[in-house]
């Protein structure tokens, strides 16, 4: 039982209450914000954080022995310790603070993956990754000569598994998968596939970027070697995120960027660097998006609670999937289970970008675009859906107004 | 005037449903190809000048309906007017997408609307922007060689939103 789940049902007005951006009218209507997947809303408790570090502890951290600093860096690695427990990591030095996914996927890529490729070695990723979980790889395979293995899915959407396994094989020297896809909210089958990783001794990163939000990360009983998510899809702030890795291997890797903060000692001569995680953390961090992270953790785990979270997403996922079932010509694009409470739809022959304006101009905000997947959208043969993504603050009454301005898109261009 | 017919007024939900000036212009004198790689629009615009008269436009698209409408009115807009003016009216109809005056008349003014709604000023702005390509950079059409292997200009809008 949690504050905003008092009898295990989410209580989403309570909720709603507390993102203040729904709050505001948007085009003269009730905001109902359907683009989570983008960016999820932040909750007072998490901006009061940052407002706080900012009016009360603004200090840099790790430097000096004044009050200020002493108490910034405490919450600055009191935020790690708290990152460690949502994790379930085993060692807090196994959390590194990052921009956000795309850094932290950069980051294994240079300084783990790069030093080991040999020429005619193979990354392995799936056909539904975001671009941050192909443009690393992509400029690897340029730089070094490796080869860029892409695991098919089938056209529900999920990944063929058994293609994914079978190319597993003796020259590949990583995988890097993603857990929910962006574009269409599919759920891979994650534990089987860091099995199939381990089985064949191929370390793999995990993106959880879409997957952090909506069900609790256990690293430790998943077993990957690597997972990355950003704060901003956390309720959190932007500008931070996490990557965990297994000590053994961060403290084999070499730092990416050099400066302050990173190193034991520096001589002209000679740096030694910091042990992990101070290693890649150069030069003074995004504290108040750190501090900001560890209260949207809190906010999730101790305010809401996965239980109450997932109950509500599956209600919200059923009623949104049956009413948008009944629009005349809406195809969704990926329909396997399970799948978080994302929809990437298609409407007849009209064009993405005409039902997201459509949409906003009811007060419904929608992605539109190819959600940088590119490759995923080609794969389906369009250029472009429109993504209504739900969150903990959406309801029955979201998915109803997101229908009826869908009904509305479709009259317009009848 | 609600705000969805604010944007999508019947004038251009009606160039939409019923382009004028939909396809290729096969003894054209001048084409280009505008491409907006963030949301995929992709238009292609022949056009057969006669000593410095536009007698003839096509286009063809691939896009938005806000795009293929303005692509449409283009069309009749531009239709038996010089090559002087066409230039004009090409770069007069992107500043009215800022706030800009149109005095050229037709079913153009229709688009000032969208300068409320500057995410979707490109779609509108891209046939425009090709226009003013096709007409200036010099790709005219040599009859004498092969079609296919006519050079044509791209018009790409590289610069917005990233993914």
């Amino acid at each position: 039982m949690t504050k905003f789940a008092p009898n295990g049902n989410l209580d989403v007005s309570a909720l709603k209450a507390v993102f203040p951006v729904l709050e505001r009218p948007v085009r003269g209507q009730r905001l109902v914000y359907l683009d989570s997947g983008a960016t999820a809303l932040k909750p007072l408790r998490v901006i009061e954080a940052i407002d706080r570090y900012y009016r009360f502890s603004s200090a840099n951290i790790h430097r000096a022995v004044h009050f200020l600093s002493e108490e910034a860096t405490s919450l600055y690695e009191a935020a790690r310790s708290g990152t460690k427990t949502f994790l379930n990591a085993s060692d807090e030095r196994e959390i590194v603070f990052t921009s956000g996914t795309t850094a932290g996927i950069n980051l294994v890529a240079k300084s783990f993956v790069a030093p080991r490729l040999k020429p005619g070695d193979e990354i392995l990723i799936t056909a539904m990754e975001h671009h941050a979980n192909i443009v690393p790889w992509q400029m690897l395979r340029d730089q070094y000569g490796c080869k860029l293995v892409i695991a098919p899915i089938l056209d529900d959407g999920s990944l063929d598994f058994d293609a994914f396994s079978a190319l597993i094989g003796p020259k590949t020297r990583f995988i890097s998968c993603v857990w929910t896809s962006n574009a269409t909210g599919i759920v891979n089958p994650v534990k089987k596939i860091v099995g199939a990783a381990k089985a064949a001794g191929v370390p793999i990163l995990i993106d959880a970027a879409q997957t952090v939000a909506h069900e609790p990360i256990d690293v430790q009983s998943l077993g990957c070697d690597f997972l990355v998510f950003s704060g901003h899809k956390l309720f959190g702030p932007t500008g931070v995120g996490v990557l965990y890795g297994r000590y053994q291997h961060l403290e084999e890797m070499p730092p990416m960027i050099g400066g302050g903060d990173m190193i034991k000692s520096v001589t002209f001569e000679k740096t030694v660097y910091a042990e992990p995680p101070a290693r890649f953390e150069a030069g003074t961090p995004d504290i108040a998006a750190v501090l900001g992270l560890a209260e949207a953790i809190k906010f999730v785990t101790e305010d809401v609670g996965f239980a109450a979270i997932k109950k509500h997403e599956q209600k919200i996922l059923e009623a949104a999937d049956a009413a948008l079932k009944d629009i005349t010509g809406l195809k969704i694009v990926g329909t396997a289970a399970p799948k978080a409470p994302i929809f990437s739809m298609i409407l007849s022959n009209i064009h993405p970008h005409d039902v997201g304006s459509i949409l906003d101009l009811s007060g419904v905000a929608v992605r539109t675009g190819h959600h940088c997947a590119q490759p995923l959208m080609a794969r389906f043969g369009v250029p472009a859906t429109a993504r209504a993504s739900f969150s903990i603050y959406n309801d029955e009454a979201d998915v109803a107004a997101l229908v009826k301005a869908l009904w509305k898109t479709r009259e317009m261009f009848a | 005037m609600t705000s969805v017919t604010d944007l999508y007024q019947a004038v251009i939900l009606d160039h939409n449903r019923a382009p004028r000036g939909e396809g290729v212009v096969g003894d054209a004198t001048n084409c280009a190809e505008g491409f907006n790689p963030i949301c995929g629009d992709r238009i292609n615009l022949t056009i057969k000048l006669n000593d410095a008269q536009i007698t003839n436009v096509g286009f063809t698209a691939q896009s938005c309906a806000l795009c293929r409408a303005s692509a449409s009115v283009l069309a009749q807009t531009i239709h038996a007017t010089s090559l002087e003016q066409a230039i004009e009216m090409g770069h007069a109809f992107q500043a009215m997408l800022t706030g800009g005056e149109w005095n050229y008349g037709g079913d153009a003014a229709v688009f000032a609307a969208i300068k409320r709604y500057p995410a979707r000023a490109k779609c509108v702005a891209l046939p425009w922007r090709t226009l003013v390509t096709a007409l200036t950079s010099g790709r005219v059409i040599d009859s004498s060689l092969d079609r296919n292997s006519a050079t044509h200009p791209v018009v790409s809008t590289e610069d917005s939103k990233r993914g």
